[in-house]
């Protein structure tokens, strides 16, 4: 059963898959352990640890890579409720938070200098939190944009439209 | 949930945006501030390297003895091979890579943007160390870039600081592969699948996976060769058991791989250039795939063809002649490929394509005097002579080298927003052109008739020769200061009238898409790939500064 009338997902942009990752890590760990045995059974065993240290950093990067694919930003507007969650996905949201629709205000502050990324606000009551970290700015505007048609200020607070049924999900290319 | 508040509350003074003055430059972790940074530092390096060839050259203008010692000598073929290869062409390719591959991709940045900030610099600390050799009691390493023991064990206070700093320009060389890696495999725009990317992504895509497949044999190497020094370890010592010869085994283990990580990524440049300036698609694009996929391979199967006359059965020499024979094959499928692009194209000649087809000419001719040293009873007789020297050079420079110089001839009005002087980069092509081969193409005659290599002193009878290539050496690096103002000048000087975002007609990929100069952050919204690799949709490129 559906909890929300409108659902945002926020999530980056990710042209790999877990298996892709595996697949890439296992060919170059194949040819690199090969190596470094071959020349180990020579005696040569100091390249061994250095091709260990090494795949360690190739993995490394890979897995901060594919944790950072399955960051999500959920945003559920259901009646006069604003629910906020934030995580990694299979592993629940890091954090919730639940604030009144027509008191939450949505604030984009512009960088800082001309080429610093702008920032995304949702503030409530002294409570602040940053929204599509993982976009652009284009992206973030366009967010900022639909989460004012759907925070309207108190004074304009009009019964909350039809729901709309279908989550809308933004992704960001870099 | 409280401290979720309290998280985000702090980031709210965090930016990504440049910082002013030399701040900017330590502390980006931006791919294009990156990336003008390594070829920075790349073409000091390139002087540097450059100086220490025409020590070498004036030397051997004469025979005899003429301005430095004998040991001076060595030290400057050793550092200037080092310096070239670690601090010109691999940080230039790198730079290349951090400018265009994300642009190329249609990303933001490179995946992991602090680790490229430290692989960057890393690399001015290695050459500080490598370079205060110099001065140091007993001079700097001079036993030849290959590092050989005995030899190299005889280096003075210069050994360990030159282990040293082979350690730090590895550590750079493997943080800058995988930072390229990750970004290719995971970072591409919608639509961009693997057989879409643009030739320079796959070449750079493989050259990653070379090196780091090789790099920990060179890691391993070099550290054997300091426990062998300094801690009693036997590992290349014959008194104590070792084997001097499984040295070269490892050094070229990872070095013949090397070669193609300096090679590589100009055969992408090279493959993006040429179609651009005949207006035509590049013949092949997949063949030129598997092409760099097989060298990339044949890379890891040649290694030994280096080292024929340390004495090997008649069944290893076999393999690794013919071995290395094959690799033609894949080489001369990119040659084709090059020139059948070109056919009945709509050439036009400017500076980038006079120095893409000198590539092709030259590499070619290097790629040939190559198979001559494949075959090995040939190389009994050419090895360690000025053959060989004609020969890598050949490969290097008008290889690897011209590549560099047509990429960011290519590149730069897209870096910088202005074009360069077209009248002297032409000039500069042609004098670059001419005096490489007055450089080079005599030591072919030097070697044939036995002249060794790194030795300061000759028989008279190679004089004639040896003074035609000083005066090349001499004629090319003079000729470089017009690429160098050319540079410059788009860097520094004044804009006049506006570089569109196309800059060449047949220019195609989402680097063509965004403004002149590039915009420090650049898709601001994410392209969407078509089935010929360029945008269909959304993709709305950001603007300029």
């Amino acid at each position: 059963m559906r909890e929300w009338d409108t659902r945002l997902v926020v999530g980056p942009n990710a042209s790999l898959t877990p298996r892709q990752a595996l697949w890439f890590m296992a060919s170059v760990s194949l040819v690199a352990v090969v190596i470094a045995v071959a020349f180990a059974a020579q005696g040569l065993w100091p390249i061994l640890p250095f091709a260990g240290l090494e795949l360690g950093a190739l993995g490394a990067a890979l897995w901060v890579s594919l944790r950072r694919n399955r960051y999500r930003e959920l945003v559920d507007f259901e009646g006069e409720r604003l629910r906020l969650g934030f995580g990694w996905m299979e592993r629940g949201a890091a954090a919730e938070l639940d604030w009144p629709r027509a008191w939450t205000r949505v604030e984009l502050v512009p960088g800082r200098t001309r080429n610093s990324p702008s920032q995304l606000w949702l503030r409530y009551a002294g409570q602040a939190v940053r929204l599509g970290r993982c976009l652009t700015d284009e992206e973030r505007e366009r967010l900022g944009r639909r989460l004012k048609e759907l925070l309207p200020p108190v004074w304009k607070s009009t019964p909350v439209g039809e729901p709309e049924w279908s989550p809308e999900r933004l992704t960001t290319g870099g | 949930m409280a401290n979720a508040h309290a998280h985000d509350a702090h980031d709210h003074h965090d930016h990504h945006g440049p910082d002013k003055g030399i701040m900017r430059w330590i502390k980006t972790t931006n791919h294009k501030d990156l990336g003008t940074l390594y070829l920075c530092f790349a073409f000091t390096m390139f002087f540097i390297g450059g100086l220490m060839s025409l020590v070498i050259r004036a030397e051997l203008f004469q025979p005899g003895l003429q301005f430095v010692d004998p040991e001076f000598f060595n030290s400057m073929t050793t550092m200037h091979a080092l310096v070239m290869i670690f601090g010109g062409v691999m940080p230039a390719f790198t730079g290349l890579a951090n400018w265009m591959v994300p642009m190329m991709i249609g990303a933001g940045d490179l995946a992991l943007p602090r680790v490229n900030n430290w692989g960057f610099w890393i690399l001015p600390f290695g050459f500080a160390m490598l370079l205060s050799t110099l001065f140091m009691p007993g001079g700097a390493p001079a036993g030849g870039w290959t590092m050989y023991p005995p030899l190299v064990l005889q280096t003075g206070n210069a050994f360990p600081m030159l282990i040293f700093a082979v350690h730090l320009l590895g550590i750079s060389s493997i943080t800058g592969a995988i930072n390229v890696v990750v970004t290719i495999l995971n970072m591409r725009a919608p639509g961009m699948t693997l057989l879409k990317m643009p030739l320079f992504v796959w070449t750079w895509l493989i050259t990653a996976y070379l090196l780091i497949a090789t790099m920990p044999v060179l890691a391993g190497a070099v550290t054997m060769l300091l426990t062998d020094k300094y801690f009693g370890t036997s590992f290349f010592t014959a008194s104590g058991g070792g084997d001097p010869v499984l040295f070269q085994h490892i050094f070229w283990f990872f070095g013949h791989p090397e070669v193609y990580i300096l090679i590589l990524p100009a055969f992408g440049i090279v493959s993006t250039i040429i179609p651009t300036f005949a207006r035509k698609p590049l013949f092949g694009y997949a063949s030129m795939v598997y092409a760099t996929a097989s060298i990339g391979f044949l890379s890891f199967i040649v290694w030994a063809h280096h080292m024929f006359t340390v004495g090997m059965p008649l069944a290893a020499e076999l393999f690794f002649m013919f071995s290395t024979m094959l690799i033609a094959v894949p080489t001369g499928v990119k040659v084709f490929n090059w020139v059948a692009t070109m056919w009945r194209g709509s050439m036009s000649f400017e500076t980038p394509m006079l120095f893409a087809l000198g590539f092709v000419f030259l590499f070619t001719m290097g790629g040939f005097s190559g198979l001559m040293l494949a075959i090995t009873p040939v190389d009994f007789q050419y090895h360690d002579t000025y053959f060989v020297v004609a020969h890598f050079h050949y490969v290097l420079v008008p290889g690897a080298v011209f590549s560099i110089i047509a990429a960011v001839y290519y590149w730069i009005p897209k870096w910088t927003g202005r074009m360069y002087n077209e009248t002297l980069g032409k000039l500069h092509f042609w004098l670059s052109a001419i005096f490489i081969n007055v450089t080079f193409f005599p030591q072919h005659f030097l070697g044939l008739a036995g002249m060794q290599r790194r030795v300061p002193d000759y028989n008279v009878m190679f004089t004639d020769f040896n003074q035609m290539s000083t005066i090349g050496a001499f004629g090319f690096f003079l000729a470089q200061f017009l690429f160098i103002g050319n540079m410059l000048a788009c860097m520094f000087g004044k804009r006049d009238g506006k570089v569109p975002e196309r800059v060449w007609e047949g220019a195609h990929g989402l680097e063509w898409t965004v403004a002149s100069p590039a915009p420090y952050h650049t898709f601001e919204d994410p392209p969407l790939v078509g089935d010929n690799g360029e945008p269909v949709a959304a993709g709305k490129p950001a603007h300029g500064h």
